[in-house]
């Protein structure tokens, strides 16, 4: 029958939300229907809306998942919702059940607050922005359901026996419906909490049962509360107490090593730098756990400056520029750190995306690479050694291409040469003049 | 290093046979001093039988250019091996010098 319909692949921006409201809203009114009959009464059509809502949202579960079996979600929501969602009151009229039974079908909706945190955890789980601020927040939302629950259960029995309830006792039973709810509430909070200021108290015995429950909740709610504070803020602290320690670890051991302290300031410049750029994230360790197309698609963006700035990658086919992105290698850099040295043989291409390098040749500064320009085409195709020193001038950001992926690259792809060709077009009247002065790099 | 120099249409064709590196190249750099010094600016430099230019030959090169340039001629550069061709590619000197596949196209162009 389902197939019939033709269930939309994704639901209207906002629906997250729309459930999200509603679900509140049924387990709000529920648990006051139970206590105020006229409520019920009066919210039994949005109640029905609320439950086409649910219907709907699990209908277009169920087709998500039709093939790939429930699901974690799914099989938490299944037959919950379905029995949650039930319109009880039409299959089962009033005149048909035994007295009492009505308020329990209707109370059965009250068990959305199941359906509420799976929605949440599993919201939690697949969202992955601030993970701790959703924790935080399914934590108070379900503190004030709960809350709003125990106190229309705590009103419940103060009016099961008005003359000998707790309700008499306080003096409440002239008061209006509203300030009852809001005494019961006020009650509920000052027992989960264990303040107990003792103006109401329990009289009966089922009063002093669920006062007792009342309590247990509160304590299980307190311990769950300090707990995830104190895991929250540990999280936050986590990611730079880590970093911290990793560089007090390595200052600590120049010290021991007695490196001069100017180099060991150098370091901790570096640390300091590092953090405040990237924090304590390594993009290569991160883009490991995903499949490569993946990674690639993530490191494309990435480094959408370098394609942006950098000519070689404004020539080479999509798959070749893939392919360069997959072997580049990145390297933060801080000032003074020599890049290339003159004599030496490690040939690779090295792209400036951002800060700008020095060119040393014969004790002068002859030249700069800045954000988009590339050496060491020279010395990698001459395969002389360099003539001239490339020292960073500023804290840069630098990707480099070995000689082997090079080559690599120049095999599976011979266009490559013409790319290269291309590229080096647009920085020619720069490299002549380097050439001129005897500047290999 | 053998170079060998010919005239054609008033462009004085210099052909090499070996390689162009440290220790060659002075003697490059002297063959076209002399033809820029003689007032031969217009220049073609017939690398059919080079096998092999390092960075000093391409300085060479370079600054042969930029001295015919000056004197309102200029240096091209023909029949490039695939080894020879991939440097001049790979280091820029394709787009900065003019490079012809044959001597031909290089004298009518």
């Amino acid at each position: 029958m389902l197939s019939r319909f033709s269930l939309p692949d994704s639901l209207p921006k906002g629906w997250d939300a729309c459930l999200l409201i509603a679900i509140l809203i049924s387990i709000t009114l529920v648990a006051l229907g139970l206590v105020f009959p006229a409520i019920a009464e009066s919210s039994l059509p949005l109640l029905y809306g609320v439950d086409l809502v649910c219907w709907a949202d699990l209908l277009h579960k169920y087709a998500q998942r039709k093939g790939q079996g429930p699901g974690r979600y799914g099989q938490q929501l299944g037959l919950v919702s379905l029995l949650i969602t039930a319109p009880w009151e039409l299959i089962f009229p009033s005149s048909s059940l035994v007295e009492g039974a009505l308020p329990l079908l209707w109370g059965l909706r009250l068990f959305r607050l199941v359906q509420l945190n799976a929605f949440l955890f599993n919201y939690e789980v697949i969202s992955l922005q601030k993970p701790g601020l959703l924790r935080l927040i399914r934590l108070l939302i379900n503190i004030a359901v709960v809350s709003h629950c125990l106190a229309c259960g705590w009103l419940l029995l103060g009016y099961m026996d008005l003359d000998a309830s707790w309700m008499n006792y306080a003096g409440l039973q002239l008061l209006a419906s509203e300030s009852q709810y809001i005494r019961s509430l006020y009650w509920t909070i000052t027992t989960m909490t264990t303040v107990g200021y003792g103006d109401i108290t329990p009289v009966l015995d089922r009063e002093y049962l669920f006062a007792s429950f009342v309590m247990l909740v509160g304590a299980s709610f307190y311990a769950y509360i300090i707990g995830n504070i104190a895991s929250l803020v540990g999280q936050l602290n986590a990611s730079k107490a880590q970093y911290q320690q990793r560089a007090q670890t390595v200052t600590s051991y120049l010290h021991e090593q007695k490196v001069p302290s100017v180099l060991v300031n150098r370091v901790q410049a570096y640390y300091h730098n590092r953090w405040e750029k990237y924090r304590n994230f390594n993009e290569d360790d991160l883009l490991s756990d995903l499949p490569r197309s993946l990674a690639l698609d993530i490191k494309t963006e990435l480094a959408h400056r370098l394609i942006q700035d950098v000519s070689l990658f404004q020539h080479a086919s999509l798959v070749i520029r893939e392919h360069l992105l997959a072997a580049l290698q990145f390297e933060f850099v801080d000032p003074g750190s020599v890049i290339a040295r003159v004599g030496e043989r490690n040939h690779k291409l090295v792209f400036v995306v951002e800060g700008t390098l020095d060119i040393k040749f014969q004790d002068e500064i002859v030249g700069h690479f800045g954000p988009g320009e590339y050496f060491g085409n020279h010395s990698l195709i001459l395969d002389e050694p360099r003539t001239a020193s490339v020292v960073a001038k500023s804290y840069c950001e630098l990707m480099y291409l070995c000689r082997t992926d090079y080559e690599e690259i120049k095999i599976l792809y011979p266009e490559f040469v013409d790319v290269m060709k291309k590229a080096m077009a647009d920085n020619s009247e720069k490299m002549s003049d380097l050439v001129l002065l005897g500047v290999v790099l | 290093m053998e170079i060998t120099t010919t005239e054609n249409n008033g462009i004085q064709v210099v052909a090499f046979n070996g390689k162009i590196d440290t220790n060659t190249a002075p003697e490059v750099e002297q063959a076209f001093v002399n033809l820029l010094d003689a007032g031969q600016a217009h220049l073609l430099a017939n690398f059919e039988n080079l096998s092999f230019i390092s960075s000093a030959g391409l300085r060479v090169l370079l600054a042969t250019a930029k001295k015919a340039k000056l004197q309102s001629g200029g240096l091209k550069v023909c029949c490039l091996n695939e080894t020879v061709q991939e440097v001049f590619d790979i280091s820029g000197f394709a787009t900065i010098l003019q490079v012809f596949a044959t001597q031909e196209e290089a004298l009518n162009a």
